[in-house]
């Protein structure tokens, strides 16, 4: 189950209007210890990734690159445009320890979880 | 302007219904898996057709997919490419599927037809016959 919350985050600025974004399909998998987020995004290397934590939002944009010089589109289903996720984070994670690397177009986000929620066990003394 | 001939997928399936709400916005977020979460399938991913002096290429976004679960298939001037993807966490193993068909373009050359998979994203170049590619006529 999830405990993070999606949201679509507004930010009327000037980049927003010049760039298209597009949301990318992600899965949340939650354990003892961390989140595990996987993103798709394909047509993304290492260098285009940007994760940002802001209070309680994570921010991730991740561009892919333009069709290279020359290349003619002849038909296009693809939707176009930088990746750009936004999710709520409603569990306090320890921000210094967020792991991420990305395979075959797959980012995988590890968010580990602030030692205050982590569930502990009491000794009965 | 000289018009290819491009016809949509072979198999009649749902997923080609779903395109059908795709033609002439392409820059619009697909409405594609709305359906495809009624009517499970094999699912046809969606494919950029492009043209340069010396190829045509089809470009596929698989994300997560290994090289070797992708197949790709030329028949008959028709394109495949398709795969069986399994992943297995801890508690379940699934598998999906999915094949997509495009007819190629005329005048490529089948011998020399290349694919790459590189960041999830699969490129299939298919070079130009050389009778197809514009060429300088000297004058004598």
């Amino acid at each position: 189950m999830s405990t993070l919350e999606s949201q679509t985050i507004q930010k009327p600025d000037a980049e927003t209007k010049a760039r298209h974004w597009r949301r990318p399909h992600y899965n949340v998998v939650e354990s003892a210890e961390a989140f595990e987020i996987s993103v798709s995004v394909p047509g993304v290397n290492r260098s285009g990734i940007d994760i940002s934590v802001d209070g309680d939002v994570l921010t991730l944009e991740a561009s892919r690159g333009e069709a290279p010089n020359g290349w003619k589109a002849l038909r296009r289903e693809l939707p176009q445009g930088d990746y750009r996720l936004a999710l709520k984070l409603n569990v306090p994670i320890n921000e210094s320890a967020i792991k991420a690397q990305v395979t075959d177009g797959i980012l995988g986000l590890t968010l580990p979880k602030s030692e205050e929620v982590k569930p502990r066990k009491i000794k009965v003394s | 302007m000289k018009l290819i001939r491009y016809e949509y997928p072979q198999s009649p399936s749902v997923s080609a219904f779903n395109r059908l709400f795709d033609l002439g916005a392409p820059t619009v977020e697909r409405f594609g898996s709305l359906f495809d979460d009624f009517f499970a399938g094999a699912d046809q991913p969606a494919v950029d057709l492009y043209e340069d002096v010396d190829n045509f290429y089809a470009r596929l976004e698989l994300p997560g997919v290994k090289k070797d679960a992708v197949d790709v298939e030329l028949e008959n001037s028709i394109l495949t490419v398709s795969s069986v993807v399994a992943s297995e966490s801890k508690d379940a193993a699934k598998q999906y599927r999915f094949s997509r068909s495009i007819t190629v373009p005329e005048g490529v050359a089948f011998d020399k037809v290349d694919a790459s998979l590189t960041d999830g994203v699969l490129t299939v170049t298919l070079p130009k016959a050389e009778a197809r590619k514009p060429r300088q006529i000297e004058i004598k």
